[in-house]
């Protein structure tokens, strides 16, 4: 594949992930105070010993 | 393996007398479930509940007369898929598909009927207790449990790769282990006498340590070498592939699944051949622990070409032999929207060349679980080595749509998703329209017909009519027919045909 061909593919395939890229930053936003307030909550699951599967 | 000469020399591929099939998909991956509010474990007391909630006909699991312990209380879903418990864990299979982005609808859908039966069993249980289910593949502490996805290939690339001469066992095996950074589910800790890891990649690569074996549950070798087509063995076989993890995000399941069709297509092909070496690590299963552990992507290992790669790196060379190989059309009908496949591979792979960790997040569920430990670490000081911090871990898995972290991440946006909502929800109910789940279902749905027994591959049924009543025994062989003879029209959407039937081979409609 040529880099143009190459440079093209990427270039569409940013548009897929344009939602991620608000406030016309790269940075992608994420999480919510819902979130936050799910892992101020958590602290009662331990994992047991579940056993070897497969 | 008898009837190899009517695969080779059947239809040409890249090379002249090689056959290349469809790279049809499914999958058979555990879960974890246990009861909350008990003193006891109760993991089975909560597949059983769990079980008993999924919507399906119950199929026998007798093997020589006996009850098989993998196999327990198994029912064939409406949908095509399959539900059953193994060794105390619950199992679901999903529906045969064609297209990566059909297998991502069918996981989903799937995960939907768990998380169904989850609500349902929960709502038999006293208050104070409740069935926790989780997608991942280990306890931390040293159990390990499946996420295995099966790749239609043919018998003479079975041989290929896991034969006694398998000449493309090395670069099947390599390229697995190049997938850990983008299939990873990530996991705080070693297990198994791995070396110690803050945080790793993969929840499974500590867990193999051979290169090529049948079993799954002990000295679990990367490339499961088990001959079981469940399907007409002369013709077809099914790569069992039993190393990767457990994906939630859509893009790490959508790679997982499609990345390996399209290099499964160029081997079958002979496109790789002549470039082996050079896409062959010198010691994968050495290499596992090392990738695994490798978050800024610079770790090197030896080809056997000599050169010292990265992961990334070397899953640029097999990106850029797939670029060839889509251009060219050969992946046309071989594997389903390839060029969208590739798009969301390169996407994934300059993030990882840039590390960009944060761009990553949505998108590969190793890098989404270390950005919520990250944010853990801020809220609540947990560092990676507290117990707070493997609560988060476990509660990215967890099933349960209101606790669960990943899908709050989901309801926020954060997720990438690769397949619509309305694919999901057809999923949910019915097949896919183009391979043998369709007459499977078709077949489990038929109000005249009482089945007697099933399995993926064979149903005996009885059909009764006005004026009699006929046991059949109807062969489903064939996993890319949705119409194996039985039906009087065959369904819409049916993109492959039989042909070539004096033969006894499927092969592709061009």
């Amino acid at each position: 594949m040529t880099n143009e061909k190459r440079i093209d593919e990427r270039a569409t395939a940013t548009v897929t992930v344009s939602h991620q890229e608000a406030n016309g930053t790269a940075k992608p936003v994420i999480g919510s105070h819902r979130l936050d307030e799910m892992i101020e909550r958590i602290g009662d699951l331990e994992l047991p010993p579940l056993g070897t599967g497969e | 393996m008898s009837g190899l000469s009517h695969v080779l020399g059947a239809r040409a591929g890249e090379r002249p007398g090689l056959t290349v099939l469809p790279k049809l998909t499914g999958f058979d991956a555990e879960l974890a479930a246990f009861i909350r509010g008990r003193p006891s474990v109760d993991a089975l007391e909560a597949c059983h509940r769990l079980q008993a909630e999924m919507p399906g006909r119950p199929a026998t699991a007798v093997v020589n007369g006996r009850l098989n312990p993998q196999d327990v209380a198994r029912k064939f879903l409406y949908n095509g898929s399959s539900s059953y418990i193994d060794l105390g864990h619950p199992e679901i299979c999903g529906a045969e598909t064609l297209s990566a982005f059909d297998h991502v609808a069918v996981w989903e859908a799937d995960l939907r009927l768990v998380q169904r039966a989850r609500r349902l069993a929960n709502a038999k249980l006293p208050s104070d207790e409740s069935i926790e289910l989780l997608a991942n593949n280990s306890d931390g502490r040293g159990h390990a449990w499946g996420n295995h996805r099966n790749f239609l290939i043919t018998p003479h690339e079975f041989l290929r790769i896991a034969g006694p001469c398998p000449d493309h066992l090395p670069v099947v095996a390599s390229f697995l282990a190049s997938m850990i950074p983008i299939t990873g589910t990530g996991k705080l800790g070693a297990e198994n006498g791995a070396p110690p890891a803050e945080f790793q990649l993969s929840q499974r690569a500590d867990h193999f340590e051979t290169l090529k074996a049948e079993q799954t549950t002990w000295s679990r070798p990367l490339v499961n070498a088990r001959d079981e087509p469940l399907a007409n063995g002369d013709l077809y076989a099914r790569l069992h592939v039993i190393f990767f993890d457990t994906p939630l995000c859509h893009v790490a399941t959508l790679l997982q699944v499609g990345v390996t069709q399209l290099v499964l297509a160029m081997l079958e092909s002979g496109w790789l051949d002549g470039q082996l070496a050079g896409l062959s690590l010198l010691n994968p299963v050495r290499t596992l622990a090392q990738w695994s552990r490798d978050l800024e992507q610079c770790r090197t290992a030896r080809l056997q070409s000599g050169a010292r790669v990265t992961a990334i790196d070397l899953q640029y060379r097999f990106f850029e032999h797939a670029c060839r190989f889509v251009a060219t059309g050969r992946a046309e009908e071989i594997v389903p929207d390839a060029t969208r496949i590739m798009r969301h591979w390169e996407q994934v792979l300059t993030l990882l060349e840039q590390e960009n960790h944060d761009g990553l997040v949505g998108k590969l569920d190793w890098a989404t679980k270390l950005w919520l430990l990250e944010r853990a670490r801020r809220l609540r000081g947990w560092n990676l080595d507290s117990p707070g911090a493997r609560q988060v871990a476990h509660m990215y898995h967890s099933l349960d749509e209101a606790r669960g972290l990943f899908w709050q991440l989901r309801r926020d946006g954060a997720v990438q998703e690769v397949v619509t909502e309305q694919m999901v929800a057809e999923f949910v109910d019915r097949p896919p329209r183009d391979t043998r789940a369709y007459a499977r279902v078709k077949l489990l749905r038929d109000p005249n017909i009482h089945i007697e027994d099933m399995d993926w591959d064979w149903i005996t049924y009885v059909v009764t009519t006005r004026t009699e009543r006929v046991r059949r025994h109807v062969r489903l062989g064939n996993p890319l027919d949705p119409d194996p003879g039985i039906f009087g029209r065959p369904p819409r959407r049916r993109r492959y045909r039989t042909a070539h039937k004096h033969r006894g081979l499927a092969t592709l409609r061009r």
